[in-house]
């Protein structure tokens, strides 16, 4: 049997995934991604808001968006610490197509408005990543329950 | 001795208090544990992001981040306050206050004005009445509801403020959990960072760590993260403490109830029999009469 990584995407409130893996791969700051396999070398880097992928060992996919945090790769272990975490079967498209709506809207008139541009952008980026992984990466996998309002 | 009807509404009332007082009880039971649950959800982020400070601190430049930076001279601190929004739980807010007067108190004889930042209303409500205070932010929401993504908000005007400045200390005054039952009023310093001891497991075996993209710009973002752990961790074990406090306080409360519920009904039993007895007298007294 292959080598597998042990995975832990940690965000303040909550563990979003724990499990085993083949291969695990990561959004990294300065744009691109690096993919980590078994046996990778002690790595402490930061995160950037995109796509991680997850193989797990029993062959399932599993997308996740995540930002602005850390991994840290140590003995096959890999600590993803980030704010934002949420499972391709977590996302809500709907929710996230009204913030790309109310997003580029913002964005449109941003002199008129005054509104914050980078807040704007960034959860423009979010909204967009989210739907991106439920249009082309994991179709079928919106979250079905309502949400939780504590989370965000 | 008072009368049998006064006794009885007495007794009614009191009933009615201890219904309300048990059903307090009990909520802030539930809140607690439902608090202690969300503390321990977020332990596994804190504890990571602290031993990975831990792991950087070694390689990155101590000047690396100004949040690291002790200033020269301190003449403006930023404290900030954490307590509730409500009272019945005892002496928890009089406690935390009387500690928070006390740091600003000692600050101003060493020639250090304060800015306060407040979490809780019983805290807004407090200083709005204590002349001389500087209320340079307060939390707008419910203190029970407070989130993650709140106190992020908080520690980035507080990191802010002291990047440009304006303070050049920050502290928290919070209620420490020491024990289900004993609650420490604590003043913790938050800024500038003091990072944690580059010691402990591992640490020389990780010279082959690589670090991406450098260790100093690994430090400076985990530096504000380790910050709202820190802060997030204060407000929750707070709010611990509220619940434990409000269990206890209406825990004794229905406790003298029933003391209480004891004796008015030793005295209600007594005042009906001494009804009677006059009853009886005033009958026998009449048939006597009657018979005579």
């Amino acid at each position: 049997m292959a080598k597998t990584l042990n995975v832990e995407f940690i965000t303040p409130d909550r563990t979003v995934f724990e499990g085993e893996a083949t291969e695990v791969i990561l959004p990294v700051e300065g744009g691109g991604s690096i993919g980590v396999l078994a046996g990778h070398a002690p790595l402490v880097a930061t995160l950037e808001v995109g796509i991680a992928r997850v193989d797990k060992a029993d062959g399932e996919q599993v997308f996740m968006i995540v930002g602005d945090g850390f991994i840290e790769v140590r003995d096959n272990e890999v600590k993803v610490l980030a704010e934002l975490g949420e499972r391709d079967d977590e996302i809500d498209l709907a929710r996230a197509e009204e913030a790309e709506r109310r997003n580029r809207e913002r964005l449109k008139d941003r002199v008129a408005q005054e509104v914050d541009f980078d807040r704007a952008k960034a959860s423009l980026t979010r909204a967009m990543t989210r739907i991106k992984i439920l249009r082309d990466l994991a179709p079928g996998k919106a979250r079905r329950k309502p949400r939780d309002p504590r989370g965000g | 001795m008072k009368g049998v009807k006064e006794l009885k509404a007495r007794i009614k009332s009191v009933t009615n208090i201890q219904k309300i007082t048990r059903a307090m009880e009990m909520v802030a039971a539930t809140k607690l544990r439902r608090l202690q649950e969300r503390a321990m959800a977020t332990r596994p982020f804190a504890d990571r992001i602290e031993s990975m400070m831990r792991r950087v601190a070694v390689h990155a430049d101590p000047d690396a981040s100004p949040l690291l930076q002790v200033p020269d001279r301190v003449e403006t601190e930023a404290l900030v306050v954490v307590v509730g929004d409500k009272g019945l739980c005892g002496a928890y807010n009089a406690n935390l206050l009387k500690r928070a007067v006390s740091q600003i108190t000692a600050s101003r004889e060493a020639g250090v004005a304060t800015k306060l930042y407040l979490l809780g209303r019983k805290g807004q409500m407090f200083f709005a009445k204590v002349r001389d205070m500087d209320i340079t932010w307060a939390y707008p929401g419910v203190i029970e509801k407070v989130e993650y993504t709140d106190v992020r908000r908080a520690m980035g005007l507080l990191v802010d403020s002291f990047i440009e400045g304006e303070v050049q200390r920050v502290k928290v005054a919070y209620t420490k959990m020491a024990s289900m039952a004993l609650f420490v009023p604590t003043v913790q310093a938050l800024l500038p960072v003091a990072p944690p001891e580059a010691s402990g497991e591992g640490v020389s075996a990780d010279a082959d760590y690589i670090l991406e993209p450098s260790p100093d710009a690994i430090m400076k973002k985990l530096l504000p993260r380790y910050l709202e752990m820190q802060l997030y961790a204060a407000v929750l074990e707070s709010l611990a403490s509220e619940f434990a406090a409000r269990r206890m306080a209406m825990k004794s409360a229905t406790d003298a109830a029933d003391d209480m519920l004891g004796t008015l009904g030793m005295e209600y039993n007594k005042a009906r029999q001494e009804g009677i007895t006059g009853e009886l007298l005033d009958i026998v007294g009449g048939v006597m009469v009657q018979a005579g």
